[in-house]
């Protein structure tokens, strides 16, 4: 019988251990598409979260009961139902963002960190770890977004969510809000963090 | 055969309650978001009027909107006439439409009650790149607009702008740098609205009411 995961284990391995960015290279599209802003992309982060531990929440629940044979629509029809819903509630309570955001709330639809949760881990786990899971990937996600995101719209735009951070004396870099400085930084971190990761790992096996 | 029934039943159960509870969100919602939308396309028009701004609550832009704004026939096209509180007109609203780079760009300019010269222009929905096109929205580009007289044209346009290492000289705008295509169709849906804006003002400048405005 196969050992239960522990939540402490789960949560490290979501937020940096098996980083879904970092480590897998998924959910790349929204990584790249969302990051010029920090406003953007803590809503789109808020967004994933929400339907990462959701969907696996819903997917564990249900595991005993889905036939193998559909497993994966049913997992497209519960992921794209709690993206309605976050689609839905932005345009109810959050219509500017929702506007800014249009496309890309769609998107997390696609997002192969949900489904990659929902087939690896909620199919074979409780409800409970299951949900820390998706919100422990969510995190996961998040940090790197965001941590793009900060360095984009400061040398981009001299900003931080729309407040000046940087004086007259910084000259915007244009091409750090267009896509190609998305992959340019979004390398640097990948790059940095596998390094640390691997530094890390080296020296826990001497 | 047992397990294809079985399968077959249980997507049709699960679709049937994720469809539900999403018909039942968006039923609970959707005035709200209608609401949204008006309150939106409300706001755009009083702030380019002073008649309101971003802080101004939803209810109170609603009740200014029906006491100061009466939209009138003018030809083929719709006018906002705009008036404040001693029911002067102060300004009369034209709606922009056109395509951008990525997608349609709407929005509404206002112009005086003389029909000559804009008061301002708002641009309430895009899909143009985050932090270049999309900076069509920020003030220092709208701002450009105001004054500028309908009647008096440079090289058959009302709006010109700068070409990239232009330097700057009288009725030329500034573009958005590293946003040719998006400045272009500014230009051009500018250009457009504001000439469908003149002749039908020319030819009726008073207007006809309208039946069942929103």
């Amino acid at each position: 019988m196969p050992l239960k995961p522990k939540p402490k284990e789960v949560f490290y391995k979501g937020l940096w251990g098996e980083n879904p960015v970092i480590r897998q290279t998924l959910g790349i599209c929204s990584t790249l598409a969302v990051t010029n802003m920090l406003s953007n992309t803590l809503v789109m982060c808020i967004g994933l979260i929400f339907v990462s531990a959701f969907s696996n929440l819903t997917v564990s629940f249900l595991r005993n009961k889905t036939p193998d044979r559909v497993r994966m629509m049913f997992q497209v029809l519960v992921i794209s139902s709690y993206v309605i819903i976050v689609d839905i509630f932005l345009k109810a309570f959050m219509p500017d963002m929702s506007e800014k955001l249009s496309a890309y709330v769609g998107l997390i639809i696609t997002n192969c960190i949900i489904m990659g949760r929902c087939e690896a881990f909620a199919r074979q786990n409780t409800p409970g770890i299951s949900f820390l899971d998706g919100v422990a990937s969510g995190l996961g996600y998040s940090f790197v977004l965001i941590l793009v995101a900060v360095i984009r719209e400061v040398m981009g735009m001299g900003s931080i969510l729309g407040y000046k951070v940087l004086g007259d004396w910084w000259t915007n870099w244009t091409i750090m809000v267009m896509p190609p400085a998305a992959f340019f930084v979004l390398a640097i971190i990948i790059w940095v963090s596998r390094n640390i990761i691997y530094a890390t790992e080296e020296k826990g096996n001497k | 055969m047992k397990d294809k029934i079985y399968a077959i039943v249980f997507m049709f159960v699960t679709s049937s309650v994720f469809v539900a509870a999403l018909s039942v969100a968006n039923m609970a919602t959707r005035d709200i978001r209608s609401k949204n939308q008006l309150v939106k396309k409300y706001r755009a028009i009083l702030k380019m009027c002073d008649l309101a701004d971003d802080n101004t609550d939803t209810d109170t832009i609603i009740d200014i909107y029906k006491a100061s704004v009466k939209p009138r026939k003018h030809g083929d096209i719709e006018l906002y006439h705009i008036y404040d509180k001693a029911k002067n007109k102060i300004a009369i609203v034209h709606e922009l439409n056109g395509q951008g780079f990525w997608g349609p760009i709407m929005g509404y300019v206002a112009l005086e009650p003389s029909g000559e010269k804009i008061i301002g222009v708002s641009i309430t929905k895009h899909d143009e790149t985050p932090g270049l096109g999309q900076r069509i929205e920020e003030e220092w580009f709208l701002v450009q607009f105001e004054d500028v007289n309908i009647n008096k044209e440079v090289e058959g346009k009302i709006i010109n702008f700068l070409k990239s290492g232009e330097a700057e000289k009288p009725g030329y705008m500034k573009a958005i740098t590293g946003a040719t295509r998006t400045s272009d169709s500014m230009e051009k849906i500018l250009n457009d609205s504001l000439k469908e804006f003149r002749e039908a003002f020319k030819k009726d400048p008073e207007g006809s009411e309208v039946n069942n405005a929103s």
